[in-house]
């Protein structure tokens, strides 16, 4: 006896049913106990089937955006790191190349501090010298005015020679030698001028104060400054080196067209050639 | 008007009694069936089918609706009786004699005398399959739900409900010639 599948399945299907037993549904009915209804439900929209339908998807991305958080902390902390490292590194390299020339200026330092000692000790030695020679100076001044006094009673005073002469003298010829070099630097300057303007001498003073230091240098050291020197050939051509360009009214000094400064003193003097144009001839 | 199982229990859910009442009054028999079926008397049917009824009204609210209303309480039987058989350590299926007895009461739905012997036998040998086998029998031949619905309710794949299903409809085949023949 061989029964198909199909004769099987339908007599399962037609398996008979089990009658209840009476007041069973009353007393299920009885048991309801139902769920207190909350807004929310009532509505029709039940949070928590949508909670537990999405939790795990949530509670996926909620690990996945900690991840990345915390992967773009930890990437920042070490980038932070990689520059402390960096920075660092090129301090100890500069220290490291700072620390030789450091020495080595530091030896300067202190040779030149060596060499400055030495020059106070060698200026203290000098100081204690010269208050020495200003010691026996002193003695000399009172040993000269105790011999001046005694040769002033002796009847003697008033010979040539006398120290406060000698000092004038002295005092002049450094008026006059530096009456000279003013003279000197006009002349310089004329020819200068000179050069820029046609080998023609200026005409005044005033032409000249690109080309001198200061105005001083136009005026005579002696008699506080207050005396001017004198163009004798103002606007004349450059050419000639005996033509006298400027003079010292004091001290008869003269400057010549080429730049060349004399003392004329008491035998020579300027006087005015043929054509018109001052020379150094004789004074007699 | 007619309401669906899923509006009523939407309905229940927020608290109407009387919708529940109407879940009730539509599903009570089925579950007892099923749990007379199993468990072999009215008294331990009737214990399942409240416990059953209970879990389902705590858990209305939860029941979204993502299977049909009749498969959830199926699936929830499924758990009460896979607790009661732990709990009673009862391996026992029913026997002959009761499903022999049992198409004899009302109108009889098979068409000779000799379905009726063999559809008696039939569900004797129903009972002596293994318990998986069993119960993907009861849910799908007794209770009339689809594959689908059957996996649902056990938990399972509706693969494996066809392959149980293959199984058990091979070891018929095969014993109920010797069933005869005995």
């Amino acid at each position: 006896m061989n029964i198909p599948p199909e004769k099987i399945e339908q007599l399962l299907r037609k398996a008979p049913s089990p009658t209840p037993p009476a007041g069973l549904f009353q007393d299920l009915k009885a048991e309801i106990i139902l769920p207190r209804t909350r807004p929310s439900q009532a509505n029709g929209f039940n949070h928590p089937g949508f909670f537990r339908r999405w939790m795990p998807v949530l509670s996926l991305s909620l690990w996945l955006m900690a991840c990345l958080v915390l992967l773009g902390v930890q990437m920042r902390r070490v980038a932070g790191l990689r520059d402390e490292n960096t920075r660092l590194l090129a301090a100890a390299n500069e220290k490291s190349t700072i620390a030789p020339q450091a020495a080595i200026s530091g030896d300067a330092e202190l040779n030149r501090l060596r060499a400055e000692s030495l020059e106070a000790a060698q200026l203290r030695a000098e100081v204690t010298r010269l208050r020495e020679e200003l010691t026996k100076l002193e003695g000399l001044r009172i040993e000269n005015q105790r011999l001046a006094s005694e040769l002033q009673s002796s009847g003697k005073a008033g010979m040539p020679g006398q120290p406060q002469d000698f000092i004038a003298a002295a005092a002049e010829k450094g008026e006059r030698i530096k009456c000279i070099g003013n003279l000197k630097q006009v002349g310089l300057g004329a020819r200068m001028y000179a050069n820029d303007h046609g080998d023609v001498m200026p005409k005044d003073f005033g032409s000249l104060k690109n080309e001198l230091p200061n105005e001083s240098v136009t005026f005579c050291p002696s008699s506080n400054g207050s005396v001017r020197f004198e163009i004798l050939a103002p606007g004349e051509k450059e050419g000639d080196p005996n033509v006298v360009f400027a003079r010292c009214p004091t001290h008869n000094n003269v400057v010549l067209m080429d730049g060349s400064g004399q003392q004329l003193g008491d035998k020579f003097k300027v006087v005015i050639r043929a054509d018109g144009k001052p020379i150094v001839g004789r004074g007699n | 008007m007619h309401q669906s199982d899923e509006d009523l229990s939407r309905r229940a859910g927020t608290g109407d009694l009387e919708a529940a009442s109407e879940l009730l009054d539509r599903h009570y028999q089925k579950i007892f069936s099923y749990f007379r079926r199993l468990s072999g008397n009215d008294s331990d049917a009737s214990d399942l089918t409240q416990k059953t009824f209970c879990k389902v009204w705590s858990g209305i609210g939860g029941y979204g609706g993502r299977s049909k209303f009749s498969t959830w309480v199926h699936s929830i039987a499924h758990h009460v009786y896979v607790d009661w058989r732990r709990v009673h350590n009862r391996l026992d299926g029913q026997t002959d004699e009761w499903w022999l007895a049992c198409p004899g009461e009302g109108p009889s739905p098979f068409d000779t005398a000799a379905d009726k012997d063999l559809a008696g036998h039939l569900y004797g040998l129903i009972e002596q399959l293994e318990e998986d086998a069993r119960e993907t029998v009861h849910l799908h031949y007794y209770q009339g739900l689809s594959l689908q619905e059957t996996a649902d309710a056990l938990g399972i794949a509706s693969s494996t409900v066809k392959y149980r299903l293959r199984n058990a409809l091979d070891v018929l085949r095969n014993r109920l010639p010797e069933e005869k023949r005995s």
